[in-house]
């Protein structure tokens, strides 16, 4: 029992080193909200001006697919844990719905904008969540390993707790880029 | 096997000597550090290439001959997948035909620099166009080698033992990293001015460095993988 929670207390989820991949992955991210911020800081006329033509209603809406589906893909976790594997992919499935309902909005909402002169604010919201809508397409192919690994469980080979913790790592990731790109974007 | 331990130490090593010798061309004698402005008019290009006609040769000649050096890093990258795989499969062919069109990138980049140097007293405008070739080849190009970074991850991270790795995890980690951040390159084509152009810091100084630390720290990965699988 001791040992345990020693362990328990220097738990890093999913692999040591796929933080290099996060924390850098955040870092990149960085740079780019900060070309935002530069961006709203030297021409705050024309930013204003870009933001007053998005749709905030459907990213809000798209905030709130992410987070359901950060909160599912956490609780398919603890149902793993405790060897619920039925219940843990069904977990998995939800939250890929969830971010299919993401990329079916941001269609739509790409789709809106078509046509429209794409001037340098139409540019930068464009390219970060083209980068982004990226992040979210292979969050996506984490997701479906993660459904498919608990569902041959019973089958095959149970999936180690960090690989789904290092696959849910990563779809928290693209859950708080978006975040913070939508405070950017649509409210700052 | 009987293995060319020349060969193989080359393989460890030549990462680094093309770093030279393309970093002898690009960076020492064209000053393409930053590369000239995308925005920039065709007469001014033109001007450039009249002014430093032959060391802007001879950038060209080194970036092109740089192939050469980059041959043997891409064997060995090729050999460490096929050992990981156990053969010659899928993910070691994909990394093969990879390698080999990033080469035949590599040459054409300084190809395309060449032909703006040839005849750099000619109309303006066409100097201007095969600058532009030079520029969105190398730094657009990526489609042509995003893979063998790729693809090097998923030899680390889905197909390597866990238990008795060929390469550390991390780097896989560190290559996946590394495409994510090659990926805003494809933007040079939408912009000729700000960050994403391919001389702002999104599309030319993220990826110039990684680029470069990628080549620097190729020996001290490699070395060892050479000594104990190929050297042993």
């Amino acid at each position: 029992m001791t040992t345990t929670a020693v362990v328990r207390r220097r738990h890093v989820p999913g692999e040591a080193e796929l933080w290099i991949l996060v924390l850098g992955d955040l870092a990149v991210f960085t740079v780019f909200f900060g070309v935002l911020g530069w961006q709203h800081h030297t021409h705050p006329a024309s930013y204003a001006d870009g933001q007053a033509g998005l749709a905030t209603g459907l990213g809000l809406l798209n905030t709130l697919l992410l987070l359901t589906g950060s909160a599912l893909v956490a609780s398919a976790l603890t149902r793993a844990r405790a060897g619920h594997w039925v219940a843990a992919r069904g977990g998995y499935l939800l939250a890929i719905a969830c971010g299919l309902g993401f990329v079916a909005v941001k269609a739509v909402e790409y789709a809106g904008h078509a046509g429209e002169p794409v001037d340098e604010f139409l540019s930068y919201y464009y390219v970060f969540t083209g980068i982004h809508l990226a992040h979210v397409l292979a969050g996506l192919v984490c997701l479906a390993v993660a459904a498919r690994r608990c569902g041959l469980a019973a089958r095959w080979d149970e999936p180690s707790e960090r690989l789904l913790e290092g696959l849910g790592v990563y779809w928290h990731l693209v859950d708080l880029l978006w975040i913070v790109l939508f405070v950017l974007l649509y409210l700052a | 096997m009987n293995e060319d331990r020349f060969l193989l130490r080359a393989g460890a090593w030549s990462g680094l000597a093309y770093l030279l010798v393309f970093g002898t061309g690009w960076l020492v004698l064209a000053h393409f550090f930053p590369p000239i402005e995308p925005s920039a008019d065709a007469a001014a290009v033109a001007e450039r290439y009249r002014e430093h006609h032959l060391t802007l040769m001879l950038a060209a000649v080194c970036i092109m001959v740089s192939t050469v050096a980059a041959l043997p890093v891409s064997a060995l990258l090729v050999r460490i997948v096929a050992l990981i795989e156990r053969g010659a499969g899928m993910l070691t062919l994909m990394m093969g035909f990879t390698l080999a069109t990033f080469l035949v990138l590599n040459f054409y980049s300084g190809f395309s620099f060449a032909t703006a140097a040839f005849r750099s007293d000619r109309a303006p405008d066409l100097v201007q166009y095969a600058n532009d070739w030079g520029f969105l080849q190398f730094m657009g190009g990526i489609p042509m080698f995003l893979m063998a970074w790729v693809l090097l991850a998923y030899a680390v991270l889905v197909t390597d033992s866990r238990e008795d790795p060929v390469l550390p995890r991390w780097v896989g980690y560190a290559n996946l990293w590394i495409a994510v951040l090659y990926l805003p390159e494809l933007l040079v084509f939408f912009f000729d001015d700000g960050v994403f152009a391919w001389d702002g810091l999104i599309g030319f100084w993220i990826p110039a460095i990684l680029f470069i630390a990628f080549f620097l720290a190729s020996p001290f990965v490699l070395r060892p993988v050479v000594r104990r699988h190929f050297l042993a």
